[in-house]
């Protein structure tokens, strides 16, 4: 029966199948990565490795434009992803250690809202909203706007580890005269660590990934560093686009290599705590 | 006060379970219901406004933005009104793009979902972790490598002549093929990692038992298999398709005017003086319905698979 | 042991809780000793664990009244009640090490340093793991756990310890000898245990009073011995080891006692309880309290046919079909000397231990 199993595991060409979506993922990173080592300024020859782009990249006649856009990525990702994260975790307890109560699904609905109306049309309400106001566009729109879609993508991470973190805790330290709050800060928080940083870095990539909301909400002058590749890529690619990119991409896969190995540190501390 | 700490005790369990914990929604449910459910009914107002011509609206109710989505009245509105075909196909165009994408990667992301769902554990989180980094790239920057693996002398064209496969560069920029190429790229992960979880779920003892019972394995795949999996797959469908089709970076940039879709529709009327905001707000409308009717048919599928 | 003249601990008073239209408790009134070892048995779903979790402050009550030493704490949440439990399933912080989850009740209570130090490692001295103060939690054994749940749970000095089921997720070898530790540990600390379990032998073994429930009641309250001899009703007499039933009618009463005729005109002397009213019921004898003899043995007081042995290894169980046609159980102890000189087929007359065989309303 044993070699049933594996012969069902195993069906011919899925393993080319699998090989190929690697390959489409990868190359073309791959491709633009390499490039932005070349020396040449063609885009296309090959000329000999150099870093000549990164140098651009920091100290060429664009480095003002790119350090700031860069700056305001990461400072409204900072604060977008944190309040987002406070309010997730919020929620997650609100939903999760409240009972059932009526209207239960309805709030679901709404905290993953987000996630399901396509993100230009949210882009297009925010920026009708901020204007109907009378709100003026810029860095603080596209604040508000990230902190709003990065709710759902830190609350299901925290949703989900605190599902698998069972009441019996909270009830073993109000039962050791914990009061409500030392129990949350005590015992309930710690074991919820590993879900909100999950939380926190996939809102934090969201929020530096985010294109096109930001580009409805920032109104004219402000940039963010896509908003600014974009800009730029619309002139053409230029090599120290693709540096850029390379040093983007770098950022991304240290954040997800991070938040790996937090989640399996945290599976491994909850399996435990089965 | 005595009140409330009765019936806070009432029917908390252990304090682990607490009706009152509700209030912790209130800062979710404010910061989406002000700054989207409000934003968006609001949206629904503008497309039934009259459009000013240096952007933004006038405050006169009009169903001018509907009216020229649907209906060609002539350069000054007043001939007989005959079906306006430009948008109803853009739309078309966006249908069928995303449709094709999802069966592509619906095509490529079921074998690569089941053959790392079907690794020993030693490997298997290796290969999961390849699929999961590119989506945590920048779409923006991944869609940019797109372009520029396949512009007509890029690397791509210059690595196939170089070998000699072909005479001259194929032509992938600005087709829609690059755009199925672009969302396929986008949006794979999204295939991938739902149908990997439930055939992870999946208990191979009922494929042995199948077996067992004289099935081939073609035969387990489909009848045992694909059932089991369902849900998975179609979780990744809607999160392909719906994001396809509102999609504005793969088709702006691979794809360019001629294969214009919903996206740069919209975009375009919000961008300097030829934009036409009730009419943005009213395709955004149309787009945001098309999704809630996808997403109704999905919660109907879930909710008779619960039962 | 436990005498009634002890201060009662717990006294419960018409407890009753309701789930939407379930309902887990009616009516149960029980009064718990000081510096007693109580066990609330019964099968799952009988209400034990809700009745212990209403002690422990988990859930509240519909109606009535919890006293804890004279005091009502029926209002007062858990963390405000001088009452520590014991959980099912291993519930330790599994971020903290063992000495901090031992630790923590005290912290709560806000003791000193010191204190809290000395307590502790003299916590893990009792429960033999002094030496694993510095460990993770999660790299104890499941017995190990739970012993230190144990201690983290008496740190504090509760006036009653509550055990819910902590012996169910441990393996038989280890459940037997942390019966005997569990003991030993109430006898020293002098602390009142309210132990809730669905296993009779557990209950039997360590308990000095036992309340047996079911059906969101409580049945019967009573020592080891008089519940398994004396069980006040057939729930309680089918629930405690094994017991034979058979069809039974009264056919006449005397003091302290009765006649009671079996199908085909077989009468036995039986025992009745003061609640037997009814004169349909069944006659029911634990089948150690059967002897098997020569079918002429005029001792005897039924007859039949040997069905089937069953070796058990202390003992054998032998199915006899008696004459009214139903078949009953008795058990022959192996001992060395006396080998049972039967077999099956055989015709059997059965000797009833005198007062053994009681009556029990249906």
């Amino acid at each position: 029966m044993a070699v049933a199993s594996e012969n069902v595991k195993r069906y011919p060409g899925f393993f080319f199948v699998a090989v190929f979506c690697l390959l489409v993922l990868y190359l073309p990173l791959l491709i633009v990565m390499a490039y932005s080592f070349n020396d040449s300024a063609s885009i296309t020859r090959w000329g000999g490795f150099s870093l000549r782009w990164y140098e651009e990249v920091f100290t060429g006649v664009e480095s003002a434009k790119y350090k700031t856009a860069a700056w305001n990525s990461i400072t409204i990702a900072v604060m977008a992803s944190i309040t987002a994260t406070v309010i997730a975790t919020s929620a997650a307890l609100g939903m999760i250690r409240s009972g059932s109560w009526r209207g239960k699904a309805t709030s679901f609905a709404l905290i993953n809202l987000p996630l399901m109306v396509p993100e230009i049309v949210t882009a297009v309400a925010t920026l009708i909203f901020f204007s109907a106001i009378g709100f003026k566009a810029g860095y603080l729109t596209i604040l508000v706007a990230h902190c709003v879609f990065c709710i759902p993508f830190a609350y299901l991470p925290i949703a989900a580890r605190l599902q698998g973190v069972e009441t019996i805790y909270e009830q073993a330290a109000m039962d050791l005269y914990a009061t409500r709050t030392q129990a949350f800060l005590k015992v309930l928080l710690p074991l919820l660590l590993p879900g909100i940083f999950s939380g926190f870095l996939l809102a934090f990539i969201i929020s530096l990934d985010d294109f096109i909301i930001t580009n409805f909400v920032k109104g004219a002058g402000v940039e963010t560093l896509p908003t600014a590749i974009f800009g730029a890529v619309k002139q053409g690619i230029k090599p120290n686009i693709m540096a850029i990119s390379t040093l983007m991409l770098m950022v991304s896969i240290l954040f997800v290599s991070v938040s790996y190995f937090v989640s399996r540190l945290g599976e491994s501390s909850a399996k435990v705590a089965d | 006060m005595a009140g409330l700490t009765q019936q806070s005790i009432s029917t908390s369990s252990g304090g682990a379970f607490d009706p009152l914990r509700k209030r912790l929604l209130f800062p979710a449910w404010l910061m989406i219901g002000f700054f989207l459910v409000l934003p968006v009914l609001m949206m629904l107002v503008y497309s039934f406004l009259t459009k000013e011509f240096r952007g933004g609206v006038i405050w006169e109710f009009s169903t001018a933005a509907y009216d020229q989505f649907f209906f060609d009245r002539g350069l000054f509105g007043d001939e007989p009104a005959k079906i306006e075909w430009t948008y109803i196909v853009i739309f078309w165009r966006s249908i069928v793009q995303a449709f094709s994408a999802t069966v592509i990667c619906l095509l490529i992301g079921f074998p690569t979902a089941y053959f790392i769902a079907t690794r020993p554990d030693s490997t298997r989180n290796i290969w999961l972790f390849l699929v999961t980094v590119p989506y945590w790239v920048n779409l923006l920057i991944r869609t940019v490598s797109m372009k520029f693996l396949i512009r007509d002398n890029g690397p791509l064209n210059e690595w196939l002549m170089m070998v000699g496969v072909i005479e001259s560069p194929i032509h992938l920029i600005n087709t829609n093929f690059a755009v199925q190429l672009g969302l396929f790229y986008s949006y794979l992960p999204f295939m991938v990692l739902p149908i990997y979880a439930s055939v992870e779920r999946f208990n191979f003892s009922l494929a042995e038992a199948a077996a067992d019972l004289y099935a081939d394995k073609w035969v387990i795949l489909c009848r045992v298999i694909l059932p089991a999996v369902k849900p998975g797959i179609i979780a990744g469908c809607i999160l392909v398709f719906v994001p396809s089709l509102g999609a504005f970076l793969a088709p702006d940039l691979l794809g360019g005017a001629k294969n214009f879709m919903i996206g740069s529709l919209i975009e375009e009327q919000f961008k300097g003086a030829a934009g036409n905001w009730p009419f943005g707000a009213a395709a955004s409308m149309i787009l945001l319905s098309m999704v809630l009717l996808v997403l109704m048919f999905y919660a109907r599928s879930q909710a008779r698979t619960v039962h | 042991m436990h005498s009634v003249s002890n201060p009662i601990a717990i006294d419960l008073a018409n407890i009753s809780k309701q789930y939407g239209d379930v309902t887990a408790l009616n009516d149960v009134s029980a009064s718990i000793y000081d510096s007693e070892f109580f066990t609330l048995l019964g099968p799952s779903g009988c209400g034990k664990t809700t009745l212990l979790r209403i002690i422990a402050g988990f859930e509240t009550v519909s109606a009535g009244n919890i006293q804890l030493y004279g005091q009502e704490i029926r209002d007062l949440p858990a963390n405000k009640r001088p009452v520590n439990t014991v959980f099912q399933q291993y519930s330790l912080f599994p971020h903290m090490t063992v000495a901090e989850n031992v630790s923590f009740g005290l912290q709560m209570q806000g003791r000193d340093r010191a204190f809290i130090k000395d307590r502790t490692a003299q916590m893990l001295e009792l429960v033999q793991l002094g030496s694993y103060a510095d460990r993770k939690s999660t790299q104890l054994s499941g017995g190990q756990q739970q012993r230190v749940a144990l201690a983290r749970a008496l740190a504090p000095e509760p006036k009653v310890l509550l055990l819910d089921e902590p012996l169910s997720a441990l393996d038989l070898k280890l459940r037997q000898s942390m019966r005997m530790e569990l003991k030993q540990i109430q006898k020293h600390t002098g602390i009142t245990f309210v132990f809730v379990t669905h296993d009779q032998e557990e209950a039997l073994t360590m308990s000095d009073r036992i309340a047996v429930m079911s059906n969101g009641q409580i049945q019967q309250t009573g020592d080891a011995h008089s519940i398994y001899t004396d069980p006040c009703n057939l729930f309680v007499a089918d629930f405690i080891g094994e017991i034979n039933k058979l069809d039974a009618t009264i056919i006449e009463r005397f003091d302290n006692g009765g006649l009671c005729q079996l199908g085909d005109g077989v009468t036995v002397e039986c025992s009745l309880s003061e609640s037997t009213q009814q004169s349909e019921g069944q006659l029911c004898i634990r089948p150690e309290c059967l002897t098997i003899t020569s079918v002429d043995d005029k001792r005897s007081s039924l007859q039949g046919e040997i069905d089937q042995f069953v070796f058990l290894g202390t003992d054998t169980q032998v199915s006899v079909k008696i004459s009214t046609g139903a078949s009953v159980l008795v058990r022959v102890q192996n001992t060395s000397g006396s080998q049972l000189d039967a077999k099956t087929g055989d015709q059997v007359g059965l000797i009833i231990d005198p007062g053994s065989a009681r009556f029990l309303d249906s």
